[in-house]
């Protein structure tokens, strides 16, 4: 299980220039702001707080804080 | 006590302008500018050899050091994986007759990317410890443009070209000190060539680099008996900013010590530690101890510790 809260601190872990408290669940991370490069660091904090890698081939998939949740919760 | 006694570069006039290149990428120039770091890209001629960078850049270490005189060279590296041709003859060997250098001379080359220049400075302290031998020359050239898709997002922003070289001898400005090194062959994939082009899984590169290189550090840290507050500089492989602002915020009070300096040149593989030495830190009396390292294809990675070769400072 992961919350929004987590998704929202792995955010800012990752040191993503992005205002979290604004960011919506069902938000494009992209449109936000969060480039490839943020997505590598976000992608590594969560792995750390969720304890799984989240494979290649899902990566295109974790689009929102919402497919992020659903993720982790599968 | 063999050490580091100068440096001296070759960047190629011609080069890439990655600002306007950006747009075609579907990236923006602020990706570019804060991300990637790279602002030109410096490309060699289409006929210039791996060896022809390297005796430019030896040329110029000669020029900046005349007590260095070409006859007295008695041992020359060149950090490679790019070598002239298709590899065969070593490029040591072309370098030696294009630079007009002795025939008395051991040359050869190592074969490794971006932790190159880490490993070469101690190769080559270790051979010319072990033989007797007072200077060698170790040469970075690995002109990616060589083995680059155009067209690949992933790395054509990303690599540029350069040459690099250091001079080793006795009574030396720079004491290398502990050195640690790593290698982890599951990484072979990551960042390769198929087909003389080279792919790169950016993920994959990236998790490598933002894992292992700050307990690298670390480990060195704690081998040398030196504390990071010690350290006036680290000077890591410039693989991107956005690689260095990652390893960099494992150490929140240090950041400003992680040198980024890639704007003019981008990745220039293990070009790129040399370089921020040369343009950086040398020239800077206030640098008295810096970490370098270098990381990269293979996975491959080492670390080590220089200190300026004077009273208190050399253990």
């Amino acid at each position: 299980m992961m919350t929004e809260q987590q998704v929202k601190e792995a955010i800012l872990a990752a040191g993503i220039n992005v205002d979290v408290d604004s960011l919506k669940p069902s938000d494009n991370l992209s449109d936000a702001g969060i480039d490839s490069l943020d997505f590598f660091n976000l992608f590594l904090e969560l792995e750390t707080i969720g304890g799984k890698k989240i494979p290649d081939d899902q990566l295109d998939k974790m689009t929102t804080i919402d497919s992020i949740i659903k993720f982790y919760a599968e | 006590m063999i050490g580091i006694k100068g440096i001296a570069s070759y960047i190629p006039e011609e080069s890439l302008d990655n600002l306007q290149r950006a747009e075609a990428f579907g990236e923006t120039q602020s990706f570019i500018e804060k991300k990637i770091g790279a602002l030109k890209l410096p490309r060699k001629q289409a006929l210039e050899e791996t060896s022809d960078m390297a005796v430019e850049a030896l040329r110029r270490l000669t020029e900046s050091f005349p007590e260095l005189e070409s006859s007295g060279i008695d041992a020359l590296v060149v950090v490679t994986q790019n070598g002239d041709g298709e590899g065969l003859p070593h490029t040591a060997a072309i370098v030696q007759q294009k630079a007009g250098l002795e025939t008395a001379l051991a040359a050869f080359d190592v074969s490794l990317g971006c932790s190159g220049y880490v490993y070469g400075l101690h190769i080559l302290k270790g051979f010319l410890e072990s033989s007797g031998l007072t200077n060698g020359v170790l040469i970075t050239a690995d002109p990616y443009s060589k083995i680059i898709d155009p067209d690949d997002k992933n790395t054509s922003l990303l690599f540029g070209d350069a040459a690099t070289a250091t001079w080793l001898g006795e009574s030396p400005d720079w004491v290398l000190g502990p050195v640690l090194f790593g290698t982890d062959g599951e990484g072979q994939d990551a960042l390769k060539t198929v087909g003389q082009r080279l792919t790169m899984n950016g993920r994959q590169v990236f998790d490598f680099a933002a894992t292992k290189v700050a307990p690298h550090l670390r480990a060195l840290m704690q081998k040398a008996g030196v504390s990071e507050e010690d350290i006036d500089a680290f000077c890591l492989h410039q693989g991107s900013y956005a690689i260095v602002d990652t390893i960099s915020r494992r150490f929140r009070t240090q950041q400003e010590k992680f040198l980024k300096d890639l704007g003019e040149t981008g990745n220039t593989v293990s070009s790129s530690i040399p370089l921020l030495l040369e343009r950086n830190v040398f020239n800077d009396q206030a640098m008295n101890q810096v970490v370098i390292s270098g990381f990269g294809v293979g996975f491959s990675w080492a670390t080590g510790l220089l200190t300026r070769n004077i009273k208190g400072y050399n253990k």
